[in-house]
C-alpha cells in the first residue's frame, strides 16, 4: 500500500512488536506517525485550568460514571456546551470531569441518554469505554435532535443506518478480528475527520470509544472509528483492529449523521 | 443576661419575618402561577426548618425586602439580606454568612436574575479550609469532610430551569453534615425570574399536534464539517 512508503513509519514498524507493526502495516486510517494530529494535547488527563481532568478521547477518567449497559438510542437529544461544562459523577454529586467545548478540533456534541430532574446524563468519549457522566441544568447548553441511530452487529458484520427510525442502507463492513475486536456497548459519533492523505480513507470518523485489547495505536489513544477502505474484499470479514471498516456508499450517508450521534454497537 | 436579650430578639426578627412569608401568597418553593421574579436571602430544611427569608415576588414593580440578620439556630448565622423583585428581574444580597460546624464562611453571596440569565458571586468564601471561587461556572459542586460529622457538599452558582420555563439561580446551596447520618440543607441568596415580557410572542391557538417525547428538543443537529486534522485511529 502507498501508506507505507514513508520512512518513519518503515522504522516504526521495525522496532515495534509484531502486533504492534501489522497495525501500521494495515494503515491506522491513512496516518503517519509524523502527521499533525488534530489535537495535539499529550496524552493527558489534566485540565489546564486545575486538577479536574476534560473528558476527551485522550483520557482516562475511572470516576466517569459507566453506562447502564442499556441498548436504545434514547430521544435523540445531543448537546453542545457553549463554555466548559463540568461533569458529575451523579446528580449533585462530585465533580469529576470537564466536558470541552471542542473534541479533535470540532465542537462538542454528546448524545444525552438519561434524565433526572435538571441533570442529564451524556455519554462521553474516555476511557474506560462506556464513560458517562452527568451535566446540570440547560444554561450554556445547545440543545438539538438526530434523527439518526448507527447499529453496527460485530456478529453479522453489518452497519445499518437509520433515520426517524426507518433504515437508511445497509451494509456489509469489515469489523475486529478475534484479537482485536471492535467495542460493543453504546457510544456516539465523537468527530469527522479530513486526513492530509486520502488514502485509505478520505473521511474518519472516530466514535466515543476505544479498543479494549489495544491502548495505543499508532500513537493515538485507540480510538475506534468509522472509515473507508479501498479493498472491497474485507467487507463481512473480521479483520481490523478495531476501527469498522465501510464501503464509500456508507461513508457517504455516514457523513451526514450529526455529531453525539448514538451508535449502537452489539456482538 | 444581655445576651438573652439579644438571642430573643434575633428570634422575634425571624418570627416577623417569617409573618412576611407567610403573609405572601406564594412561597418560593411554589412559585405564582403568573411566571413573575422570586428573591430571598435564605432557605433551611432539615432539622432547622427556615422558610425563604427575606422573600420578595413581583410580576411587575419592583418589590425589595430586607433582614438585618438571620440566626434560627447556631448552626447558621447570617447578616444583611436584601431582595429585590420585578418583572424579568430578581436579586438576592446576603452579607456575613457563617455555618462554623461546616467552616462554611463568605462575606458575601449575591444571585442575579435579569431576562431568564443568572449569575451570582461569592466573596471570601471558605468551606471546611478550602477557598471558593468568586464567579464559579455554573452547578459547580465542592464536597467536604468534617471530622466527626460526615461528608457535605456545597453547590455554587446552582443554575436550575424551572417547569414553567423561568430559571432560578442560587449562589450556594450547601448540604451540611450533622453526624449520625442527618444532614441540614441550606441555600443562600436566590433569584428567580422568566423571560422579559417583549420576548414572549403572542401565540396563536394551534390544533393539537402530535406528542413529541418529553425533553426532545425540536431543533435539527447540524451537519457536520469535517475537520482537516488526523488521529490515528485502530484501522
Amino acid at each position: 500500500m502507498r501508506t507505507h512508503r514513508t520512512r518513519p513509519r518503515a522504522r516504526a514498524a521495525v522496532i515495534l512488536p509484531p502486533v504492534a507493526a501489522l497495525a501500521l502495516v494495515l494503515g491506522g486510517c491513512g496516518q503517519s506517525p509524523d502527521a499533525a494530529t488534530a489535537d495535539d494535547r499529550p496524552v493527558s488527563a489534566a485540565s489546564p485550568t486545575g486538577k479536574t481532568p476534560e473528558t476527551t478521547t485522550y483520557a482516562k477518567i475511572p470516576a466517569l460514571a459507566r453506562d447502564t449497559g442499556a441498548a436504545d438510542g434514547g430521544d435523540g437529544t445531543v448537546v453542545h456546551p457553549t463554555a466548559p461544562r463540568p461533569v458529575f459523577d451523579r446528580p449533585g454529586g462530585r465533580q469529576v470531569a470537564v466536558l470541552p467545548v471542542t473534541e479533535l478540533g470540532g465542537p462538542t456534541w454528546v448524545p444525552v441518554v438519561e434524565r433526572s430532574g435538571t441533570w442529564s446524563r451524556v455519554l462521553l468519549p474516555s476511557r474506560p469505554d462506556q464513560a458517562s457522566g452527568w451535566i446540570s441544568g440547560e444554561d450554556g447548553l445547545r440543545a438539538a435532535r438526530s434523527p439518526y441511530t448507527v447499529r453496527v452487529d460485530t456478529a453479522r458484520r453489518t452497519l445499518t443506518l437509520e433515520k426517524s427510525g426507518t433504515s437508511v442502507g445497509a451494509w456489509k463492513v469489515a469489523v475486529g478480528a478475534a484479537n482485536t475486536p471492535t467495542p460493543t456497548g453504546r457510544t456516539f459519533v465523537l468527530a469527522q475527520l479530513a486526513p492530509a492523505k486520502k488514502t485509505p480513507s478520505p473521511l474518519v470518523i472516530p466514535l466515543g470509544t476505544h479498543s479494549a485489547s489495544l491502548d495505543t495505536f499508532g500513537g493515538g489513544p485507540g480510538t475506534v472509528a468509522f472509515h473507508g477502505w479501498p479493498d472491497a474484499s474485507v467487507f463481512g470479514k473480521a479483520v481490523s483492529h478495531g476501527c469498522v471498516r465501510v464501503p464509500d456508499a456508507a461513508l457517504r450517508e455516514l457523513s451526514r449523521v450529526p455529531l453525539g450521534t448514538v451508535v449502537l454497537i452489539s456482538g | 443576661m444581655s445576651s438573652m436579650k439579644a438571642r430573643l430578639a434575633q428570634i422575634g426578627l425571624v418570627a416577623a419575618a417569617i409573618g412576611v412569608a407567610a403573609a405572601t401568597p406564594a412561597g418560593a418553593a411554589a412559585p405564582a402561577a403568573t411566571p413573575g421574579s422570586t428573591a430571598f436571602g435564605l432557605t433551611a430544611t432539615g432539622p432547622v426548618s427556615v422558610p425563604p427569608l427575606p422573600l420578595a415576588q413581583s410580576a411587575a414593580a419592583t418589590v425589595t425586602r430586607s433582614l438585618a440578620r438571620v440566626n434560627p439556630d447556631k448552626l447558621v448565622d447570617v447578616g444583611v439580606l436584601n431582595v429585590k423583585a420585578s418583572r424579568g428581574f430578581a436579586s438576592s444580597e446576603v452579607a456575613k454568612l457563617k455555618v462554623p460546624s461546616a467552616g462554611l464562611f463568605a462575606e458575601a453571596v449575591t444571585a442575579k436574575c435579569e431576562a431568564g440569565r443568572g449569575t451570582s458571586h461569592i466573596v471570601n468564601a471558605l468551606v471546611a479550609g478550602k477557598r471558593l471561587a468568586v464567579s464559579p461556572p455554573p452547578n459547580t459542586t465542592v464536597p467536604f469532610h468534617v471530622d466527626g460529622l460526615g461528608d457535605g457538599a456545597v453547590v455554587l452558582n446552582k443554575q436550575e430551569r424551572l417547569p414553567d420555563g423561568r430559571l432560578r439561580v442560587t449562589a450556594l446551596s450547601a448540604t451540611v453534615p450533622l453526624g449520625g447520618g442527618k444532614a441540614q440543607t441550606l441555600a443562600v441568596s436566590s433569584a428567580t425570574c422568566g423571560a422579559p415580557a417583549h420576548a414572549v410572542k403572542p401565540v396563536k391557538p394551534v390544533k393539537p399536534v402530535k406528542p413529541v417525547k418529553p425533553h426532545a428538543p425540536k431543533a435539527a443537529a447540524p451537519k457536520p464539517k469535517p475537520v482537516q486534522g488526523d488521529l490515528p485511529v485502530t484501522g
